[in-house]
């Protein structure tokens, strides 16, 4: 199995009032090139601390994180995050804006110069791959909740990084539009060759979305289990795999 | 808002009806209070021959210089006080020594190191403008959500465009009601530093067209000019912020 | 239906709060209000006060003295009622009386020595001024700038001919102008700033009050309102009869009010007596120029109505008031007689 990107007994620790309390004890993960890996665990359970490092906002105390065997230093363009806060848009821009403010930032990284027609085309294509093409003159806070996490799909998709980190982006919506996201991002990932690490509490949003989860537990944040999940997409709820497989992590987690 | 106009139109008929009202009942004498009758003819009159129009463009201009030095020199600080720790620490010295002190109080020290002309005003105002400026400004920076200055690492921006692209249209509202503030202790600095200072050249403001009112005793003029002034006030105030804030942070759905 | 009731109860609050704030406490009648104010011709004002000369006349009558910093203000607190007595300069009485202030003259108090001073070499008259040079005096409508006026008027026939370099500045921080130099090119002082810069080298006269104003003039006036006048008629007598013994002590006895008055004005004793002793410091209740002043202003247009009687101005002498009273007082016996 070729590694992409590689986690190596990586430890983390926070300083509360009271004592040292361990985040993430030895973490060891490697995620292959255009996965979709779900981490799964309980709140808590240090998975969104485990994403930050990977994203660079934050780093491990000690461990390793290689990308293509090259140690990943700081935050960058080539793992974008998709955060849960509505607020992640900027309120002062047009949802068009919002979007080529990714494809602007990608093309300065890479050194390219794009007209303007250019850029602008680009971020209309990524908006309509989230069905939002109509809404390019609105701003933010005109829109619903799902529709601004279309709108923060579509830039992070714009922003053109191999990997795409998620951090449970669908938890603030209601479970019918999250259901329509999670059946959005599945197709997109089949459509575009990304690497998706998509964090979540939710079992059935991982069993629905990836191709193995990672599972978590509390105190202190280690890895139990990495459950391989070959059902075909699109997946199906109701169907008997699903609940299975849904049942065993269930019990993995929560015995 | 029709609504609000609407109640203010009715209690300003009601506060000067209840003035001239006081005005006409004799209890006070006429030079003490003024109808309204004299008040609105001594407005009149300063209209008519020209120098009160001269005297009111003199006065704004010096404010939108003052303004605009001043939010230069805020922006300046409160930027470098959001990106360095040790000038944080400076401009948070000067503004907690400097904000709570009076522009008045320092005019023996202007007069000495400035004079009394124009410039000298113009320290007034940036005094009195700038430390609020700053505090708004900082307050801003350091509420815009975390997220922001995560997403900013994330797509690798520079510190000039996380400024210009996120930092200052992310604390707009602030700045907005920081501004507003500023207007008006601008205005309130300008008038007194202008009866204070006296005219310049041959023209004052409105600061001056006031002291020169007083000292004829003319009080009916007194009243004009503190008309003229309320007017320019609440002009500025309804008109020019409000549709500032119209046209960016409530139609950016930022500010209710 | 509420909106309408609030609306009356803060009309009927406002006129409550107004007709609360209806003038000083009138009950004591033994107590008088002076504005006192700092200048060498005010002297006989503070002569009055560190010699207790009111008490002298009457040990019960409290005597207030306020300190305001400038002729306006002073105005003002005799408009609300807070000042029964001060002293100022003819061409602000006039001002103030020309818009409708009920007040008079009580005495004369001073003539003085007035004097355009100026730090610039080039200047030799007034002709010299340019359009940059600045001249500090204290306000428009003072008697510096009246008697300014004059002069343009006599030599330009152009009154308003400076009125677009005046700087308006109280004297000390005028004086510190012109020594400094660099903004202020000419002050019209009084004394002792006057005497004090013609002390200085580099800086000389260019124009004295007495020929801006075309010959003598009373610099400072007693004035009192027409109430305190009217209601009070005993104190204000009482008043009048100290500021002549004042004047009259002034005028005969030199070195022993310098030596009373000198820490007053933080000066020396003998530099307080060169002053007062000044040639033109005159201290007399004699009031020259009034009639000049009211002509010039009147034509000038800073003074709207015209014909002022003498009596307008002026409070009746004191032999009228005491005739007054003691006809009041015959009038009252007789009628006493007559109940009889």
């Amino acid at each position: 199995m070729n590694s992409y990107l590689e986690l190596k007994s990586i430890n983390k620790s926070f300083e509360t009032e009271k004592r040292r309390k361990a985040a993430l004890k030895n973490i060891n993960l490697q995620i292959k090139e255009n996965e979709f890996i779900t981490i799964l665990g309980p709140s808590g359970c240090g998975k969104s601390t485990l994403l930050k490092i990977i994203a660079g906002f934050s780093r491990a105390d000690s461990g390793q994180l290689l990308k293509n065997k090259a140690q990943i230093e700081k935050a960058g363009l080539d793992r974008i995050m998709l955060f849960q806060e509505f607020e992640q848009l900027f309120p002062w821009q047009k949802v068009i804006e919002n979007v080529t403010f990714a494809v602007k930032a990608a093309a300065k990284n890479k050194k390219n110069k794009l007209s303007k027609a250019a850029i602008k085309k680009k971020a209309l294509k990524y908006l309509s791959e989230v069905k939002l093409e109509n809404y390019q003159d609105y701003y933010p806070h005109q829109l619903s909740g799902g529709m601004k996490q279309r709108v923060a799909l579509a830039r992070t998709l714009a922003a053109e990084g191999e990997i795409m980190l998620m951090d449970e982006p669908f938890g603030s919506v209601d479970s019918q539009t999250r259901q329509e996201l999670q059946q959005l991002l599945t197709q997109l990932w089949q459509e575009e060759d990304r690497t998706i690490i998509f964090v979540t509490h939710d079992i059935r949003e991982a069993v629905f979305l990836s191709e193995r989860i990672v599972l978590m537990k509390n105190e202190p944040g280690e890895i139990i289990k990495v459950v391989e999940n070959k059902m075909p997409y699109p997946r199906r709820l109701s169907s008997r795999e699903f609940n299975q497989l849904f049942e065993q992590l269930q019990g993995q987690l929560y015995n | 808002m029709g609504n609000k106009y609407h109640q203010r139109l009715i209690w300003i008929t009601v506060l000067a009806l209840i003035w001239q009202l006081t005005a006409l009942s004799g209890i006070f004498s006429e030079m003490i209070f003024p109808g309204l009758d004299h008040i609105f003819l001594a407005l009149i009159e300063s209209f008519k021959d020209g120098t009160l129009v001269k005297q009111i463009i003199f006065s704004l201009s010096i404010i939108i210089q003052g303004l605009f030095l001043a939010t230069a020199a805020a922006l300046i600080l409160a930027l470098s006080s959001y990106f360095s720790e040790s000038a944080a620490g400076l401009i948070d010295t000067l503004t907690a020594l400097a904000h709570p002190l009076p522009g008045i109080a320092l005019m023996p020290l202007i007069l000495i190191w400035f004079g009394s002309g124009r410039t000298a005003i113009l320290i007034v105002i940036i005094h009195s403008v700038l430390w609020p400026l700053i505090l708004n400004l900082s307050t801003g920076f350091n509420s815009i959500p975390d997220i922001y200055t995560l997403i900013a690492e994330n797509y690798r921006l520079n510190k000039l465009e996380f400024m210009f692209k996120i930092l200052i249209p992310a604390s707009l509202p602030y700045f907005i009601s920081g501004l507003k503030i500023a207007w008006a202790r601008s205005w309130r600095a300008l008038i007194s530093a202008e009866m204070l200072f006296g005219a310049i050249n041959s023209l004052g403001g409105l600061g001056w067209f006031i002291f020169q009112k007083r000292v004829f005793f003319d009080l009916p003029g007194v009243f004009a000019g503190i008309i003229v002034i309320i007017v320019i006030g609440v002009t500025v105030e309804d008109f020019i912020f409000k549709k500032i804030e119209i046209r960016t942070v409530k139609k950016w759905g930022m500010l209710k | 239906m509420k909106k309408y009731i609030l609306i009356i109860i803060i009309i009927s609050l406002t006129l409550f709060i107004i007709s609360g704030c209806e003038g000083p406490d009138q009950s004591n009648q033994k107590s008088i209000t002076v504005a006192e104010q700092y200048g060498l011709a005010y002297a006989p004002v503070q002569l009055v006060k560190e010699l207790g000369l009111l008490n002298n006349e009457d040990s019960d009558i409290k005597v207030e003295w306020k300190q305001l910093s400038n002729t306006t203000s002073i105005r003002e607190s005799m408009l609300a009622g807070e000042v029964d007595i001060a002293f100022m300069a003819i061409p602000p009485f006039l001002i103030a009386k020309d818009k409708g202030m009920k007040w008079k003259i009580i005495s004369g108090l001073s003539e003085s020595p007035l004097g355009l001073m100026t730090n610039r070499e080039y200047i030799k008259t007034l002709a010299d001024f340019k359009d940059e040079d600045k001249i500090a005096l204290p306000q428009p409508g003072s008697i510096q700038h009246i008697l300014l006026s004059m002069a343009a008027q006599r030599n330009f026939k152009e009154t308003d001919k400076f009125d677009d370099q005046l700087l308006t500045m109280n004297h000390p921080d005028a004086m510190n102008a012109l020594l400094a130099g660099r903004e202020v090119s000419a002050h019209f002082a009084s004394p002792p700033y006057l005497f004090l810069e013609s002390k200085e080298a580099g800086i000389k006269k260019i124009l004295s009050g007495g020929e801006a104003f075309g010959g003598d003039f009373t610099f400072i006036i007693g004035v009192s309102t027409e109430e305190f006048y009217q209601q009070q008629s005993e104190n204000y007598t009482l008043f009048l009869k100290a500021l002549r013994e004042a004047i009259e002590f002034i005028e005969q006895n030199p070195a022993e009010v310098s030596e009373l008055l000198a820490d007053n004005y933080d000066l020396s004793q003998t530099e307080m007596e060169e002053y007062l002793t000044w040639p033109g410091m005159e201290f007399t209740t004699e009031i020259k120029g009034l009639e000049e002043f009211l002509a010039f202003m009147t034509a000038e247009g800073y003074l709207e109505k015209k014909d002022y009687q003498r009596s307008e101005l002026i409070f009746a002498e004191k032999n009228d008031l005491e005739d007054r009273e003691n006809n009041e007082a015959e009038q009252k016996r007789g009628a006493a007689k007559n109940g009889e």
